[in-house]
């Protein structure tokens, strides 16, 4: 486990009197796909909010060996009509994290295209649609050539069609660029396909840490996670 | 012109432009109602200040720039939204400015002069504090106006990208503090709220960009005092009122643009 890029030792945490993770060891590997899987409550997010440095733990560890991770939140502002287009968004996503003005320009560009959001440069955050605000996020993330990136519950804020777009997106970034990928669902039906690891998270400590397909020939599976 | 009109003229256009930088920013953390709040902090800063023996401007200051130095580590530590904190601090600062004046009758006046302004009693140390906040938060907005962009847009996504949202989160407080504090003279407690949002909203109407957004509520700032002023000083009205009486006009003729001629303004 010390080897690993992204390990959490020991981790407990307790947030308002209530222990919401305990005891959590877990490793991934440099260009791992692990999916975190777990009913509402079982402390996924609390475990990447730990990772990402967020939230401290009440005990033990949680470390991500790399600075340049993206981070795609459950919930992004709305806040009325956010005044920002996809592409000064994208912009000062590259230019924060240290990219010079010309090269962004480039990189926003070449990402914009792979993820086919061309289109919306120009276009204000709030004018677009859920699948397009999810893409925009994404190239946010991406620009900043992450070695990590985490995306929590990326599918609540999109239809099925385009979630399972969304789902070949990932699986595609996680290829072509050969990152570090940490997807957190609390729907079985939403897991990636893609994803060779399942970490089922259940009332504060990992139930199961293995490939998915062992997981899914159980009969009761949903009882399994759920139950 | 007369200095007295200059000093008064330059006070509510300048304040008119700080206020409408800033608002931006207050427009974008949904916090409306920080003027208010901190236009108490203020009056309760003054009203114990001259108590305790203190300058009431210095201590009104002082007491204002630290009541929004704390709103978001409060806010954090809490883990509640800014706008019950501000709600918590503005019935807290409140109550303690009315208890000193109850206490000391003799300081109702200044009470009301925080409440409603006099621009008149601005001097040339005051405009050059509101040129040094114009160049502060323009200073601000260029140098790390990538990071700003970001934690207004998503304080958890700029942190986990590198930047420290904190210290430009709390910084854009405090400065928001330090720019009702000095709009006060010219707008009073109650309609620096006006100053602060209006612009912001007009140009809300008509940009879809940050940047356009960000120097329109500035300018709509600038334009919306100095309307107001010049209207104020040729019908002989209050210039705090006038001042955001025409904020507003100039609201409604940007929302009146975005309904008939849907311009949006990206650059």
């Amino acid at each position: 486990m010390t080897g690993d890029f992204v390990r959490a030792e020991n981790l407990s945490v307790n947030l308002g009197g209530k222990t919401v993770l305990s005891g959590v060891n877990l490793g991934i590997k440099h260009g791992e796909f692990v999916t975190l899987i777990g009913p509402n409550g079982s402390g996924k997010t609390t475990l990447v909010k730990c990772l990402l440095g967020f939230i401290k733990p009440s005990a033990g560890s949680a470390v991500i060996n790399t600075r340049r991770t993206g981070y795609i939140p459950q919930s992004y502002t709305e806040k009325g009509g956010f005044p920002a287009t996809a592409g000064e968004l994208i912009k000062s996503a590259g230019i924060s994290a240290g990219m010079k003005s010309s090269g962004v320009i480039i990189s926003r560009e070449k990402i914009m295209a792979e993820l086919k959001i061309s289109s919306v440069l120009n276009k204000c955050f709030s004018d677009l649609s859920g699948g397009e605000k999810q893409k925009t996020i994404l190239a946010m993330a991406l620009i900043k050539k992450p070695e990590v990136l985490i995306l929590d519950e990326p599918n609540l804020n999109l239809d099925p069609h385009a979630y399972a777009k969304f789902l070949k997106l990932a699986d595609s970034v996680h290829k072509k660029h050969k990152i570090t990928v940490i997807f957190v669902t609390h729907m079985v039906s939403a897991m990636p396909v893609s994803s060779a690891r399942v970490v089922v998270l259940k009332k504060g400590g990992i139930y199961y840490d293995g490939k998915a397909a062992p997981l899914f020939r159980k009969k009761n599976v949903m009882e399994e996670i759920y139950g | 012109m007369d200095e007295l009109y200059l000093k008064a003229f330059l006070s509510c256009s300048l304040t008119g432009a700080v206020c409408g930088l800033a608002g931006a920013f207050i427009f974008l953390m949904e916090i409306p109602f920080v003027g208010v709040a901190v236009s108490h902090a203020a009056m309760a800063g003054g009203v114990w200040g001259v108590i305790l023996g203190f300058p009431a401007k210095i201590a009104a200051f002082v007491t204002s720039i630290l009541m929004s130095a704390v709103l978001g580590p409060f806010s954090d530590r809490l883990k509640m939204h800014l706008n019950f904190v501000l709600s918590v601090m503005f019935a807290f600062l409140m109550a303690l400015a009315l208890l000193g004046v109850g206490i000391f009758e003799g300081h109702r006046q200044m009470m009301y002069s925080v409440l409603w302004g006099n621009v008149f009693l601005s001097g040339w140390n005051d405009i050059l504090f509101l040129v040094f906040l114009l160049t502060l938060e323009a200073a601000l907005i260029i140098f790390f106006y990538s990071s700003l962009v970001l934690v207004m847009f998503n304080r958890e996504m700029a942190a986990a990208g590198g930047v420290n949202e904190k210290l430009i989160y709390y910084t854009v407080l405090v400065i928001t503090g330090a720019v009702v504090s000095a709009g006060m003279n010219t707008a009073g407690g109650l309609m620096i709220f006006g100053m602060i949002i209006l612009p912001a909203a007009a140009a809300k109407q008509l940009c879809t960009g940050m940047k356009s957004f960000i120097i329109l509520s500035g300018a709509a700032g600038l334009f919306g005092g100095a309307g107001g002023a010049i209207t104020a000083f040729l019908l002989n009205l209050p210039m705090g009122a006038t001042s955001v009486l025409f904020m507003t006009a100039v609201f409604l003729v940007s929302a009146a643009v975005k309904k008939f001629y849907k311009i949006p303004l990206n650059h």
